[in-house]
């Protein structure tokens, strides 16, 4: 097998052709600045707006609810520390989940040493929030929940619309990242029942460096870029026209194949488990077996550690991740396993595959055929795999 | 299951004017609950075997499913 066999989409995507065959007449020929008078400028400012309609009409937003942003790191920083600030006179108390991603988790912390109190509801095995965890977590002084509409190291979807009406009914903003949901599973503000929602781009075939943030009306939060006065004042910084049309465009065509790139995805992804878990020992399924994203397979091998695995399947043309791309590189076990209840050695063997729409079938049996081999080698070098006795006992 | 889990447990219930019958709810279901009329619409054929874990929910794209107790909506346990 000669081509790269790319099963890491949660991480990122390559940019659709058509996206990037929309994108680039906006930074040749129409590279005008949009917040300028002239029409150069103004065809931009155009651009934008048609963008912002049907991006608002994918999600069901009403176009000045959307906010461009740089991707979803900075939609997460901005709802959260623009929350916590526009709203301390109310309270300092903020909820979220022990699986968040690090933008949301680091935002909470930066919080939390500025006098901020943080409560993290747990998780169940399959990584669920369980919203009655949530409702027992609400304070008078709460002014922000923040839950993930799905995990991106273990694909579990969360009950996001059980707990906006226990938000709602609380009168506490809420934040949902949806960074890994848009695109991919359907996404309607309302029906979510969501006050701020993050999206990023690079997830759902679009460019990387643009996101944004749906920001219902009359949320008040504190602006997190200060300067030329861009998105109605609220988000500074020159629009980043060509990436903002890109996204539009991306959107389009993933709510267009959601349904179709769901039932496929989700197949291969049924294919590539069963096939592994049939030819390897001391293979588990991370994150809940049913509420999960149609393309990720989260697993963990006893005895064997996470980044050797990528290294080798990386020799064999197959790319995948271990926990989370953000922190590949750490030395740290991933923070959502160990939430799940999974011990540090053993989390420290987990291995990520998100299969996305250049995934085949031939793809999914390659890996099923060079990975138990991989598996093998390596747990003969384990020191803390035995074979004839406790990690098989264990089992 | 007992007749009291029945009237407990939350289950489908599908808004038909919404629903384009596009089957992706019955698709994803991991217990094969849902089933369609001769009409095409969907309804819950099995709620014995609903374990209310809200796949049908997530995934319809035109937000035609909601989990709702017995008391709060009637689920559709019967084809039209």
């Amino acid at each position: 097998m000669d081509r790269v066999v790319y099963m890491d989409h949660a991480s990122t995507t390559p940019t659709d052709p058509e996206v990037v065959a929309a994108m680039l007449p906006w930074m040749s020929e129409r590279f005008g600045n949009p917040s300028t008078v002239y029409s150069l400028g103004l065809t931009g400012a155009k651009a934008v707006q048609d963008a912002r309609e049907s991006i608002a009409k994918a999600i069901n937003a009403d176009p000045e609810e959307i906010y461009f942003t740089s991707g979803g790191t900075e939609a997460d920083n901005w709802a959260i520390l623009g929350s916590a600030d526009a709203h301390g006179k109310k309270g300092r108390h903020l909820i979220t989940s022990a699986i968040e991603h690090h933008a949301v988790l680091e935002s909470m912390e930066y919080l939390a040493k500025r006098g901020c109190e943080v409560t993290r509801v747990p998780v169940d095995g399959g990584g669920l929030v369980d919203p009655e965890e949530v409702r027992r977590a609400l304070r008078p002084d709460t002014v922000l929940v923040s839950i993930m509409h799905a995990n991106n190291e273990i694909g579990t979807i969360e009950p996001i619309a059980e707990i906006g009406r226990i938000t709602r009914e609380a009168g506490v903003l809420f934040h949902v990242d949806a960074v890994q949901t848009a695109g991919k599973l359907p996404l309607d503000v309302e029906e979510l029942g969501v006050d701020m929602l993050s999206i990023s781009a690079h997830k759902f075939y679009g460019p990387k460096g643009v996101g944004l943030m749906y920001l219902r009306k009359r949320t008040r939060i504190t602006p997190l870029l200060h300067g030329g006065g861009q998105e109605r004042g609220r988000r500074a910084g020159t629009t980043n026209v060509p990436g903002i049309v890109g996204m539009a465009k991306a959107l389009e065509l993933a709510s267009v194949r959601m349904a179709e790139d769901a039932i496929r995805e989700a197949a291969l992804r049924d294919r590539l488990w069963e096939g592994l878990s049939a030819g390897i020992e001391a293979i588990h399924l991370n994150g809940d077996p049913v509420r999960r994203l149609p393309g990720n397979l989260s697993v963990r091998l006893d005895g064997i550690e996470g980044e050797s695995m990528i290294l080798m399947l990386d020799m064999e043309g197959i790319c995948v991740s271990s926990g989370s791309a953000c922190t590949t590189g750490s030395l740290e076990p991933s923070h959502v396993l160990l939430a799940l209840g999974i011990p540090a050695e053993d989390a420290h063997g987990s291995l990520r595959a998100t299969l996305g729409r250049s995934t085949t079938a031939e793809d999914v049996d390659h890996f099923i055929k060079v990975f138990p081999p991989i598996v093998d080698r390596l747990r003969e070098m384990s020191p803390i795999w035995c074979a004839n006795c406790v990690c098989k006992q264990r089992n | 299951m007992t007749t009291k889990d029945l009237a407990t447990k939350k289950l489908p219930v599908f808004d038909l004017v919404r629903c384009k019958q596009c089957g992706i709810c019955a698709h994803f279901c991991p217990k094969d609950c849902i089933a369609f009329n001769d009409e095409g619409d969907p309804y819950l054929a099995r709620p014995e075997a609903c374990t209310s874990c809200r796949m049908c929910e997530y995934m319809c794209p035109d937000w035609a499913v909601c989990l709702e107790a017995p008391s709060e909506g009637q689920p559709d346990t019967e084809a039209a």
